[in-house]
C-alpha cells in the first residue's frame, strides 16, 4: 500500500493532500502523455508560468506538447507554477519542481522551455527556475542543468529576461521545436560542452541565444551599440511563423484536466493575425500576416476534438471571429455540428450585422452575457489616432437592433492614456453610454432592465507597435482620468464602471520595454517576495519599487519616457518582419490624425510580405 | 435500461474530487457516444449517480455508478467501452443491469469494507496502536461528539456500534487494518473518525502516523434480508 516509484513521488503523494486542490499537482489526465523510460532518448519540460488552471487553457502549451509528443523519442512533460501554499511546502519538505508526467525533477531534462505571454509573470519564471534548484542567470547554471528556453509573445521584447533565458524562441513554435530537437540530438550525441548546443541553435532561423549579444549604453542611458560576441550568431533574429494553416499540426485529442479549468472546452483555432491595424494593439502587429484555416480542416479539426474529449462546450479562437472570410459558412456549419452532438457554442467577437444577430439569437446564454463593442476611445478623432476603425453611428444602429430584440445588457471597453487624449475624449466615453441609454428608453419606453458596462483599461506602450516610442501616463494622471469618468457616469444608474489597476498598469509598461539592465531588478524583487504580480491579492508595488531602488535602475526611464525615433531600442534585434519604418509612418499618421485602411482592402506596405506571404 | 456500473480509484486518481469525477463520468459518455437518459424539467441533467462518495484521499475497488441510457445495450459492452474512455487509475470492473425502480441503488447501501494501512513513526507504537484497537472493541459504546453541519448543534455519536469488525494483520512494514462499518444514509462512519479515536487512545497526532485508507466493498440489504455485495443486486 505504500509503494511509490521514487523519494520524490513519496514526499509529493505526503505533501498534497494538504493543499488546495490537489488535483493540480497530480498530472494523469486524459490523453496526458507517457511514454516508456527506454523508449524516450530527449526530455523536455514544459513550464507555464501561472497556476495550472490558467496554463491549461492556454493553446499554445497544448499545440507544442502535441508538436513535441509527436516525435518518438521525444518525451513532453508540463510544469505549472505551484500556488503559494503548495510552494511553502515544497521549500519546506525540499521538494523541487517536477513534471505532472513523470513526476521527476525539472532539473534532470535536457530543456526547461517556459512560455510568457504577459509581461507580470516574470517574476513567476524566475521563481519556478529557482524552484527548479537551478541558478536564475543563465552564466550561473551548470553543465548538468537543463537549458532554458523561453518562448512566447513577451519575448519579442525578450531583453528584462535576457540573462536568464540559455535561448530565446522568437514567434509560433509549431516548426522551431522539432528542428531544436534534432539540434539537441545531434548535440547530445556529441558529447561537446553546452555552448556548443547554444551555437548550433544559431543556425535556425528564430532563435535568439541572448549571451553572443552585448549592449553598450550612452552617457544618458539610451542604448549605444548592440556587438555580437560570436561571429555566427545572426545580426537580426527574426520571428518563426507558420505559413499553411491546414497543414500546421492542432491537438485533437487535447490533455483533459479533472478539475475545471479557465477555458474548461473544446477549442479550434480558425485563424492567425489581424489585418485591421490598430496602432496600439501588440498582437495586431505581431502575428502579421492573416492565415486562415480551411472550414473543412477546422470541422474535421472540431469532430476530432469532441470526439476525444468529450467536452460539452466548443469556442473558437482568433483575434476576431467576424474578419475570417468565410464566417457565415463556417459558423452555419459548426452551429449545425455542434447541435448535433449536443455541444454548446460559444463565438468571441463577432462583427455585429444582420447574420451575426440571427446566429447569436440562436446561441443560448448570449443575449444573457450582452453584446460587447471594443470602442477604446470616446471620440471620432481619438479613434482615428489609434486607428480603430469603428463609428458611433455603427454602435448606436446595432445597439437599437439588438434592444429591438429583446436584449438588456451592453458591454463597452475603452482605453484611458492614448497618446493626444484630452478631456473631452474621456468625457466622450460618458456620452456613448449616454446615447445607447436613451436608445434602450426609445425602443423600451423605460431604462428598466438595461444594464451598460463600462469598462476602462490603461494604456500601456508596447514594443512592436506604431506606439512604442510614446510615453505612459503617470499613476496619478491615470488616476485622475479615472475619476474623471466615474463623476461623469455617476448620475446614470444603469451604468457601471470598471477600470485597471493603474500600478499594475505602470509596471506592465516598465517591463514591456525594459532592457538588460532590468535583470537584476527582477532577481531583487524575487527575492523581496514578488510573485503572482498578475494576481490582485498578491501584486505587491511596494516591493517592486524598493526592488528597482535597491538595484539603482529608474522604472520612469522605460514607461514615462519620449523615446527618440533614432534610438536603439532594446528589441530591435528581434523581427516581426513588419518595418520599423512602417511603425514610425504610423506613429506621424498618428500624431496626424490620419487613418490607415484595413490592409484586406489594399497592401499598406507594412513589410510583412517581404518576408511572408500575404 | 438503468445499469450499475462497478469500478475502481487507483493511484493518483485519489485526488480526484467526486464533483471532477462526475464530470469524467459524463465526458467519458459524450467519448463513447452512449447516449444517458436526461431527467424532465426545466433544467435537464443527465441520470447518472455516484453511490456513497469517496473522501478525497483514498482508493478504492468498490466504487458504484448508476446511470440509465436511451437504448439498451449489452452490458459488457458498456463497461468495455467506459473503460477505454478513461484515463489510467480508473477502471470499470465489471456492469450489470438493474431492476428500473425510483429508488437508487446507492441509497440501499448498509455497510463498506476499507483496508487501511497504517505506518508509524516508532517501531513500539505498533503495539500500542493494537491495544488501542482492542480496548475500542472491548467498549460497550464510544461516544463522540458532532456539530451539526446546519443546526450548529452538538450531537453525541456512538461510533463503536458503527465498527462491526476491526481485524489487524502485520505486513512487512505496516499494519493492514481490516475494517467492516456502515456505510450508507441510515448510519455511516469514515474510517478518519475511528483513527482519530485510536490516535487519541494512543496519544500522537496525525503527523505521526502515515495511512493509506482504500474502500474495498460496498453492501446492500438484498430483498431475502442478508447484505450482498452491490454489483450482485438485481
Ligand atoms: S504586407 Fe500589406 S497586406 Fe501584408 S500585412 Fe502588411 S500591410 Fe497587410
Amino acid at each position: 500500500m505504500f509503494e511509490y516509484q521514487s523519494e520524490l513521488e513519496q514526499k509529493i503523494a505526503r505533501s498534497v493532500m494538504r493543499v488546495e486542490k490537489p488535483a493540480r499537482y497530480i498530472g494523469g489526465e486524459l490523453h496526458a502523455v507517457r511514454k516508456p523510460y527506454d523508449r524516450v532518448s530527449m526530455r523536455v519540460a514544459f513550464g507555464f508560468p501561472d497556476l495550472y488552471e490558467i496554463g491549461m487553457s492556454n493553446l499554445g502549451l497544448q499545440i507544442l506538447y502535441k508538436v513535441l509528443n509527436d516525435i518518438p523519442d521525444v518525451q513532453c512533460e508540463r510544469v505549472y507554477a505551484p500556488d503559494v501554499d503548495f510552494e511553502a511546502i515544497m521549500r519546506e519538505e525540499e521538494i523541487p519542481l517536477y513534471t505532472l508526467e513523470t513526476k521527476r525533477a525539472v532539473k534532470e531534462a535536457d530543456i526547461f522551455a517556459i512560455t510568457v505571454g504577459y509581461e507580470m509573470l516574470v517574476t513567476n519564471v524566475l521563481n519556478m527556475i529557482d524552484l527548479a534548484g537551478m541558478e536564475m542567470y543563465a552564466k550561473d547554471r551548470g553543465e548538468e542543468d537543463p537549458f532554458i528556453i523561453i518562448g512566447g509573445p513577451c519575448t519579442y521584447n525578450p531583453e528584462p529576461i535576457a540573462e536568464f533565458a540559455d535561448a530565446f524562441s522568437i514567434g509560433e513554435g509549431e516548426e522551431v521545436w522539432p528542428e531544436i530537437m534534432e539540434k539537441l540530438r545531434e548535440w547530445k550525441a556529441s558529447g561537446a560542452p553546452k555552448i556548443e548546443f547554444l551555437k548550433a541553435l544559431c543556425e535556425i532561423e528564430g532563435m535568439y541565444v541572448p549571451r553572443f549579444y552585448e549592449f553598450d549604453y550612452n552617457g544618458d542611458g539610451t542604448i549605444r551599440e548592440i556587438r555580437k560576441l560570436y561571429d555566427k550568431a545572426p545580426d537580426h533574429i527574426e520571428k518563426r511563423i507558420i505559413r499553411d494553416m491546414d497543414s500546421a499540426p492542432f491537438p485533437t485529442s487535447p490533455v483533459v484536466p479533472f478539475i475545471s479549468t479557465v477555458h474548461d472546452r473544446a477549442v479550434v483555432e480558425i485563424f492567425r493575425g489581424c489585418t485591421r491595424g490598430c496602432r496600439f494593439c501588440q498582437a495586431g502587429m505581431i502575428y502579421r500576416p492573416v492565415r486562415e484555416r480551411s472550414p473543412e480542416k477546422i470541422r474535421e479539426i472540431v469532430e476530432e476534438q469532441l470526439k476525444a474529449t468529450g467536452y460539452e462546450e466548443l469556442s473558437i479562437l482568433s483575434l476576431s471571429t467576424g474578419d475570417y472570410s468565410r464566417v457565415e459558412e463556417l459558423v452555419t456549419d459548426l452551429m449545425r455540428l455542434c447541435r448535433e452532438s449536443d455541444v454548446s457554442m460559444s463565438l468571441p467577437s463577432l462583427r455585429l450585422d444582420s447574420f451575426s444577430f440571427k446566429v447569436m439569437d440562436e446561441i443560448q446564454g448570449y443575449k444573457k452575457s450582452g453584446l460587447t463593442f471594443a470602442v477604446e476611445a470616446g471620440s471620432q478623432r481619438l479613434r482615428n489616432v489609434i486607428n480603430k476603425d469603428i463609428t458611433e453611428e455603427h454602435i448606436y444602429s446595432a445597439s437599437r437592433q439588438a434592444f429591438e430584440l429583446g436584449w438588456h445588457s451592453i458591454k463597452l471597453y475603452f482605453m484611458a492614456g492614448l497618446p493626444g487624449e484630452t478631456d473631452e475624449d474621456l468625457a466622450g466615453i460618458a456620452d456613448i453610454a449616454r446615447n445607447i441609454m436613451n436608445i434602450y428608453k426609445e425602443v423600451n419606453g423605460k431604462i428598466g432592465r438595461l444594464s451598460i458596462h463600462v469598462s476602462v483599461s490603461n494604456f500601456v506602450p508596447k514594443p512592436h507597435t506604431p506606439f512604442q516610442w510614446f510615453p505612459q501616463d503617470t499613476d496619478e494622471e491615470f488616476s485622475r482620468k479615472h475619476e474623471l469618468v466615474k463623476n461623469l457616469i455617476k448620475p446614470m444608474k444603469c451604468v457601471r464602471l470598471s477600470y485597471h489597476d493603474s500600478a499594475t498598469s505602470y509596471l506592465e509598461g516598465v517591463l514591456a520595454r525594459g532592457d538588460r539592465r532590468m535583470c537584476k531588478t527582477l532577481v531583487e524583487a524575487v527575492r523581496l517576495g514578488c510573485k503572482f504580480d498578475g494576481w490582485r491579492e498578491h501584486f505587491d508595488y511596494e516591493k517592486w519599487m524598493q526592488a528597482f531602488r535597491n538595484t539603482g535602475v529608474d522604472p520612469d526611464f522605460y514607461a514615462r519616457r519620449a523615446w527618440g525615433y533614432d534610438e536603439i531600442l532594446p528589441w530591435d534585434l528581434i523581427g516581426t518582419g513588419v518595418d520599423k519604418e512602417f511603425y514610425l509612418s504610423e506613429n506621424e499618421k498618428a500624431r496626424r490624425g490620419e487613418i490607415t485602411k484595413d490592409c484586406r482592402e489594399g497592401c499598406q506596405l507594412c513589410g510583412v510580405n517581404r518576408v511572408f506571404d500575404c | 435500461m438503468k445499469y450499475l456500473i462497478k469500478w475502481s480509484k487507483e493511484g493518483d486518481m485519489r485526488y480526484i474530487s467526486h464533483l471532477d469525477i462526475m464530470r469524467l463520468f459524463q465526458r467519458a459518455f459524450k467519448r463513447t457516444g452512449i447516449r444517458l437518459k436526461y431527467t424532465e424539467g426545466y433544467s435537464p441533467h443527465p441520470k447518472m449517480s455516484i453511490a456513497q462518495p469517496l473522501s478525497l484521499g483514498y482508493t478504492s475497488r468498490g466504487e458504484y455508478f448508476e446511470f440509465e441510457t436511451q437504448e439498451d445495450l449489452d452490458p459488457e459492452a458498456i463497461r468495455q467501452r467506459m473503460e477505454d474512455a478513461m484515463p489510467e487509475g480508473i477502471r470499470m470492473l465489471s456492469c450489470t443491469v438493474l431492476k428500473e425502480t425510483k429508488k437508487a441503488a446507492g441509497a440501499l447501501i448498509t455497510r463498506g469494507d476499507y483496508d487501511v494501512g497504517v505506518r508509524l513513526a516508532k517501531p513500539e507504537e505498533y503495539e500500542k496502536l493494537r491495544e488501542a484497537a482492542d480496548w475500542f472493541l472491548s467498549q460497550p459504546s464510544v461516544i463522540i461528539q458532532k456539530v451539526q453541519k446546519k443546526s450548529g448543534k452538538i450531537k453525541e455519536i456512538d461510533i463503536r456500534e458503527k465498527v462491526r469488525a476491526l481485524e489487524i494483520d502485520s505486513q512487512d512494514d505496516y499494519l493492514l487494518m481490516k475494517l467492516k462499518v456502515d456505510t450508507g444514509s441510515a448510519s455511516n462512519l469514515n474510517p478518519e473518525v475511528l483513527l482519530q479515536i485510536l490516535r487519541e487512545r494512543m496519544g500522537i497526532s496525525g503527523g505521526e502516523m502515515e495511512t493509506r485508507i482504500e474502500r474495498a466493498e460496498m453492501y446492500a440489504e438484498s430483498a431475502e434480508g442478508a447484505e450482498i455485495p452491490l454489483y450482485l443486486l438485481k
